[in-house]
């Protein structure tokens, strides 16, 4: 009976390895040719929907918070997030990967902030982001209070940069450009760019350590 | 320190990453897919999916037919060059003569003719050289099926006569014949009926003809 059952039992933990070594390996070959963001949006450009959802999960955040800390206004960041996204699905017909995507995104993304500003001539960097507050549950109020202090420096340090310097730094930060594709989308040239975040960096620097310095 | 480290501080980056925690809103998220999933193909789009065949055969179309045309002009003009074949030639000449204009081919007969009557026949051309000797094939096999000439013509007068009913065979319409052609008067009349039917080439020759054998007439 025993060996009957093992003999029974055999094959089934066989085939349930087969399995798994199947859907890792598929898992495997999945993510080797996980496509980039260029061929999703040729995709997307041959009718495939499902392809730009991908593209649209990939980097919807970090555009939006791109152009939230650039405009200051949560309804002006989602107008010009509408903007962005709806010339990006204009131009899917005529989309060429000469460039790396995000290179594109970014300077669609850059373009619109300033048709934006340019149009809105009531738009101010001055506005006040209320801080989302995500407070850990086993963090001490005081480390609590700290963080989000810290968090306010930053954010009050980031809204007095100089609008090229935020530009650039937030590019850097957020859509994780080279300097060569931040002097690409801010139309400006490689050392130029270099010394934009330079000076965006260090000014950020000085704010965080600030009450260290004081202490 | 460097100048990468200048622009790459960790900490900082470190900080704004803790600080960048928005996210887009459900309903903008929706928003924006159902754009993407709605957006009607333009019309370039839609035009996209048949130009390139319809542009490439096309293209495969002309070609072709550039070379077929350029190959049965190649056909046509080389029996017209091929002098080494008389019968092509026999048969390309009149397709020649049509083809050229017909005033200019009646104005050039009457000269050759005569040309050919005084035996001074003084060309310079090839083309009109071969012609020439086509001529006389003509005539000589004109005269196989004619039979015996006259011979109290003197050889001359038969070389115009047979120059003028090569151009008849030319020109597949009978002109005056020799009944005609025996008196200036008979004659006369025949060029004469000739311009009353608008055949005014013909009579010129026949007239010239007329004149080269009966130099003494007068109309």
């Amino acid at each position: 009976m025993a060996t009957s059952a093992q003999s029974l039992a055999a094959p089934r933990v066989r085939s349930t390895t087969a399995l798994c070594s199947k859907a890792a390996l598929a898992y495997a070959q999945a993510m080797a040719h996980t496509p980039d963001d260029s061929a999703l949006m040729l995709r997307y450009g041959d009718g495939d929907v499902q392809a730009f959802e991908i593209l649209y999960g990939r980097h919807k955040d970090a555009i939006y918070r791109y152009l939230l800390r650039l405009s200051g206004h949560r309804d002006s960041a989602d107008d010009i997030f509408q903007d962005v996204w709806g010339k990006i699905i204009k131009a899917r017909e005529s989309y060429r990967p000469t460039a790396k995507f995000s290179t594109f995104l970014y300077r669609v993304a850059h373009n619109c902030f300033i048709d934006y500003v340019r149009r809105n001539k009531r738009h101010s960097t001055n506005t006040v982001l209320e801080p989302e507050s995500h407070s850990d549950p086993g963090e001490s109020l005081e480390m609590a209070a700290e963080r989000c202090l810290a968090r306010e420096r930053l954010e009050i340090a980031l809204r007095t940069l100089p609008d090229e310097q935020r530009d650039a730094f937030l590019l850097h930060e957020e859509g994780g450009l080279s300097v060569d594709q931040i002097a690409t989308v801010t139309g400006c040239n490689r050392e130029t760019a270099k010394s934009r975040i330079r000076y965006a960096v260090g000014k950020l620097r000085i704010a965080i350590d600030e009450p260290a310095e004081r202490s | 320190m460097t100048t990468e480290s200048n622009h790459n501080d960790p900490r900082v980056s470190e900080a704004y990453q803790g600080l960048a925690t928005e996210t887009t809103s459900p309903e903008l998220d929706h928003k924006i897919l159902a754009m993407a999933a709605n957006k009607p193909r333009s019309r370039y789009g839609l035009a996209r999916v048949w130009i390139r065949p319809v542009a490439w055969a096309a293209t495969i179309g002309l070609s072709l037919a550039i070379v077929l045309e350029i190959s049965q002009l190649q056909h046509e003009t080389t029996p017209l060059i091929d002098a080494d074949e008389p019968a092509a030639m026999q048969r390309s000449v009149p397709a020649a003569q049509q083809a050229s204009s017909p005033p200019a081919a009646a104005e050039a007969a009457p000269a050759r003719d005569v040309e050919l009557a005084t035996d001074n026949v003084s060309v310079s051309n090839d083309f009109v050289t071969e012609d020439v000797s086509l001529l006389r094939e003509a005539e000589e096999q004109a005269r196989s099926r004619s039979g015996p000439e006259p011979t109290a013509a003197p050889a001359a007068d038969a070389l115009s006569f047979q120059a003028a009913a090569r151009l008849d065979k030319k020109e597949q319409v009978p002109e005056c014949d020799p009944d005609m052609r025996s008196s200036a008067e008979t004659w006369h009349a025949c060029i004469e009926d000739l311009r009353a039917e608008g055949r005014t080439a013909a009579a010129d020759r026949e007239l010239l003809l007329l004149l080269t054998e009966f130099p003494d007439f007068e109309e």
